[in-house]
């Protein structure tokens, strides 16, 4: 007998639906406000209290500029989110898959994505949090839809 | 699986021949599959390790904790490799501690400082002149 199918599961389809319109909802605001020049989006702690950069940090400006098809921007905000999130839940998916399937798996991914995080986090602030190659750009006052690149601007509004 | 010394057959997992006494394990190949990586097979799978969990946590919630999920989950991984299963399961708890409480701060701080910041938007748009 197969496996009932996706739709059959009762927990399913009002899941999925709540995902798909908190996503809508999500993308519209982003597109609606962009982060870089709205002052209410919640901001990272981690910054604010310590004036180092997270690895998450610029990850809504991020996200904000992937809303309005702004590539080159998304990832100079946070490669790692853009870039690296996405590799990484492939490749610990494909580790499951393997598990799964019996055949034994090295603990070697989980560390080596433990160091990458760690080296990243100390990038970011590394020569200062202002200076690094890999921190998010300082907020631009100016609606960046149609810039490339938010930085050079020295102004930071945070 | 069959004694190397005599060939005569004994239960999987014993250490010793029942009919000729030698060690069953001297092959240091067997000692691999059947000690340490055998060990799954009997022990069922691996504990969830929370590490999708405490990577999202890294970055959504801007906490040290989730790096601290992420060292418990690969330390899930390397005890389990290594056949220690209660270990393996003790790191799986920490995992999933600092998974949840990362969470739950990350949430409640971020709600806190969005309140905090639309309170300050909403008093900056009224002293500039009221019309908010």
């Amino acid at each position: 007998m197969p496996p009932d199918p996706p739709w059959k599961n009762s927990r399913a389809l009002p899941i999925s639906l709540l995902l798909i319109v908190l996503a809508s909802v999500l993308i519209w605001t982003l597109r609606t406000y962009q982060p870089s020049t709205t002052a209410w989006y919640p901001k990272c702690v981690f910054y604010q209290a310590t004036g180092f950069h997270c690895p998450g940090c610029g990850g809504t400006r991020a996200i904000g500029a992937l809303a309005v098809g702004n590539l080159p921007l998304a990832i100079r905000n946070n490669p790692m989110l853009i870039l690296g999130v996405p590799a990484m839940l492939l490749l610990v998916g494909l580790q499951r898959r393997r598990e799964k399937a019996g055949r034994l798996t090295s603990p070697r991914l989980a560390w080596t994505l433990f160091l990458i995080l760690v080296l990243y986090f100390i990038a970011r602030n590394v020569p200062s949090p202002t200076r690094s190659w890999l921190a998010p750009p300082a907020a631009v006052k100016a609606d960046y839809r149609d810039a490339p690149f938010a930085d050079g601007d020295a102004s930071r509004l945070d | 699986m069959f004694c190397r010394h005599c060939g005569s057959e004994n239960p999987s997992g014993a250490t010793l021949c029942m009919q000729c006494g030698k060690s069953l394990a001297t092959n240091p190949y067997q000692t691999a599959t059947r000690g340490n990586f055998g060990g799954n097979a009997t022990m069922g799978s691996k504990p969830k390790n929370y590490l999708v969990e405490s990577i999202l946590v890294t970055f959504c919630c801007c906490l040290p904790l989730g790096i601290a999920g992420i060292v418990f989950a690969a330390q899930v991984d390397s005890k389990w490799n290594a056949g220690d299963q209660a270990g393996a399961i003790e790191s799986a708890n920490n995992a999933k501690k600092f998974t949840l409480i990362g969470f739950g701060i990350g949430l409640i701080l971020n709600l806190l400082i969005f309140g905090l910041q639309i309170v300050a938007v909403i008093g900056a748009a009224a002293n500039q002149g009221g019309n908010f």
